[in-house]
């Protein structure tokens, strides 16, 4: 079994999950209203918690569909089968193209994302009410759950490939997928140390906005692509 | 505006001066001009809108600083 493609399936999934949009977000602001109300190095400490919550939040989720995909597989080894592989691909089509269609709303002055208004207005006065470490872990906890729509088939089609391979490199590579997806949330952190503020950052965001549009649904049309071709190979 | 929206404004504001780094003294004196230039404004409409009230905080705002004014105009579509 070669490792290489659960690898390369692994490695887009992080770097779609990187590029999405509402976990740096909601990072941005948060940071920017720990700066209003308190010193810098508060607000670098309190940015430490999010991400950590973010990661905690990754980490459990990627533990329990682990455990349940194992399940599956453990009863009924042919499941994994094109069937399973199809269904996946189809999701990631219709990913592609919800994200293409939905992920961004309307308003080439806003960054505004998919999320229901209300939802939007609850995050923004949660973020400027943070007032301790486990407000700013409980934030970032709460902000990965609400991604899950486009998260979620990315962390089961990686833990299904990653079940293909040995435990060593198993391992690195659900490290490897973390800090590849928590990577904007450290690079927003040093904007944030270097002197760069949330308009700046909200505006870069903007301009991109049509890039990520772009890339993130030929990502996810990529991924359907490979799992169909390998799935196709695995299965003779 | 009545003086209790004056003060939540300039506390609101005050919040993003100081997030995006900005000499708080100086931020005090020109969120207090653009309150009261954007106050004299929308004293002459019958009926005001909270839209109203941040395109005119926003427009003044935006002749001191132009990155406080897009904060502060864009605070609920940052997400």
């Amino acid at each position: 079994m070669s490792v290489i493609t659960p690898l390369i399936i692994v490695v887009i999934a992080a770097l779609i999950q990187a590029f999405l949009q509402l976990t740096p977000g909601t990072f941005s602001l948060f940071y920017h209203y720990a700066l209003g109300k308190n010193s810098t190095k508060v607000a670098d400490d309190f940015s430490l918690s999010f991400i950590l919550g973010v990661e905690v939040f990754l980490t459990t989720i990627w533990l329990i569909i682990y455990s349940l995909i194992f399940f599956i597989f453990c009863n009924q080894p042919s499941f994994c089968s094109e069937v399973f592989l199809w269904i996946t691909a189809s999701i990631f089509v219709a990913e592609a193209f919800a994200f293409f269609f939905f992920y961004f709303r309307k308003g080439r002055s806003s960054s505004a994302l998919f999320i229901p208004r209300q939802i939007a207005r609850n995050i923004n006065a949660r973020a400027e009410k943070i007032k301790t470490r486990s407000d700013a872990f409980t934030l970032g906890f709460a902000t990965g759950s609400l991604e899950l729509i486009f998260t979620l088939p990315l962390y089961i089609i990686s833990i299904v490939e990653l079940m293909r391979i040995s435990a060593f490199p198993r391992i690195i590579a659900i490290i490897f997928y973390i800090i590849i997806a928590t990577l904007p949330l450290f690079s927003i952190r040093n904007l944030y140390r270097t002197g760069h503020n949330l308009a700046e950052i909200t505006r870069s965001r903007i301009r991109a906005k049509t890039f990520l549009r772009l890339s993130i649904s030929l990502g996810f049309l990529l991924l359907a692509f490979i799992i169909i071709t390998s799935g196709a190979f695995h299965h003779g | 505006m009545d003086d209790k929206t004056l003060k939540q404004l300039t506390r609101t504001l005050l919040l993003h001066a100081k997030g995006l780094g900005l000499p708080i003294g100086a931020a005090e004196v020109f969120i207090e001009k653009s309150l009261l230039t954007a106050k004299k404004t929308l004293s002459s409409h019958s009926v005001i809108t909270e839209n109203d009230v941040t395109r005119a905080v926003a427009k003044e705002l935006r002749k001191y600083n132009s990155d406080l004014a897009y904060v502060y105009q864009n605070r609920d579509k940052i997400i």
